[in-house]
């Protein structure tokens, strides 16, 4: 069965939060838990996060105004949830070495839950390897294809800079990636 | 493998979690969602108003064991009326009049007043 946003606005125009809840889970899940891992890497960290996103997504329902697609607030809502992460473990969560990004990418060959290829392993370590704010852009710009306005909404900071850090990370990325 | 640039890359589908493990993930979710909160039992001593309580009877007994009136017995007589002897603190001017000016409209041979002091809460003035 194929579910819309529509089916989602309808349950939440009549209220039925738990049958729009459902559905939402349905529809989102695969993509959110991608966008999140992502951006932590680990699965175990990605379950963790992707249930709070879940929780405040229920939590929040009976608030959202319809203003936008269901889905780009629920993304949304996972972005924050990862940046809450990064804060939190500021410490913890600096990034891999290129030794430990070779690790990863062995790791992610052997994960059931990994289904790319040689080179989204690559670019999955690669990605690893960037400072934290690098990595952050480069996955909203990327991946969730984010314009650099909206990210500055969610980052702050200027234009400018986000455009500076995204070039910097797809340099990096590309000397990893391409390389044999 | 070698690719040209980013772009040629898939960016979907890299992570497919199994059917299996989503619905492990909602039972969790739903778990903490919809599950009723597990009453959770509260001892009277845990309360915050049975410490309050119990500072409270402290406090006052305290007050009452500790706080005693002095046990100094003021003679009060025609010659030497004023308690003298006493800090000012301890007794009210107005009180000692008072008790004098009965003492005056009396036969008896023994007054006793109590009188309102400031601190503590009673004193004795003994009329032998």
């Amino acid at each position: 069965m194929s579910l819309s946003e529509d089916d989602i606005f309808n349950a939440l125009k009549s209220k039925k939060y738990e049958l729009a809840f459902n559905l939402i889970v349905k529809q989102y899940q695969g993509a959110l838990y991608n966008q999140i891992r992502h951006f932590v890497n680990y699965h175990h960290i990605t379950d963790d996060l992707l249930q709070e996103v879940l929780i405040k997504i229920w939590k929040n329902l009976p608030n959202f105004k319809m203003h936008s697609k269901f889905s780009t607030w629920a993304f949304r809502i996972a972005v924050n949830e990862c940046l809450g992460y990064y804060r939190k473990e500021k410490n913890n969560a600096s990034a891999l070495n290129t030794e430990e990004a070779y690790e990863l990418i062995k790791n992610l060959r052997s994960d059931v839950f990994f289904s790319g290829d040689e080179i989204q392993s690559k670019l999955q370590s690669a990605i690893a390897q960037l400072p934290d704010k690098q990595r952050i852009v480069f996955n909203l710009k990327y991946f969730q294809e984010l314009k650099y306005d909206e990210m500055v909404q969610i980052l702050g900071g200027t234009v400018g800079s986000i455009k500076a850090s995204y070039h910097h990370a797809s340099k990096k990325i590309e000397e990893f990636v391409l390389k044999d | 493998m070698k690719i040209n640039n980013l772009d040629n890359i898939n960016k979907k589908s890299f992570f497919a979690p199994s059917e299996e493990y989503f619905d492990e993930l909602n039972k969790k979710v739903n778990t903490k969602i919809f599950a009723p909160k597990k009453a959770k039992v509260v001892y009277f001593y845990q309360r915050k108003r049975f410490w309050l309580a119990a500072a409270s009877v402290i406090t006052f007994f305290g007050l009452l064991i500790f706080n005693q009136p002095p046990e100094e017995i003021i003679t009060i007589n025609e010659t030497t009326f004023l308690a003298e002897s006493l800090p000012e603190s301890y007794y009210n001017e107005d009180d000692i009049y008072s008790a004098y000016a009965d003492y005056d409209q009396t036969t008896s041979d023994t007054i006793t007043y109590l009188i309102d002091v400031d601190f503590p809460l009673y004193y004795i003035i003994e009329e032998l």
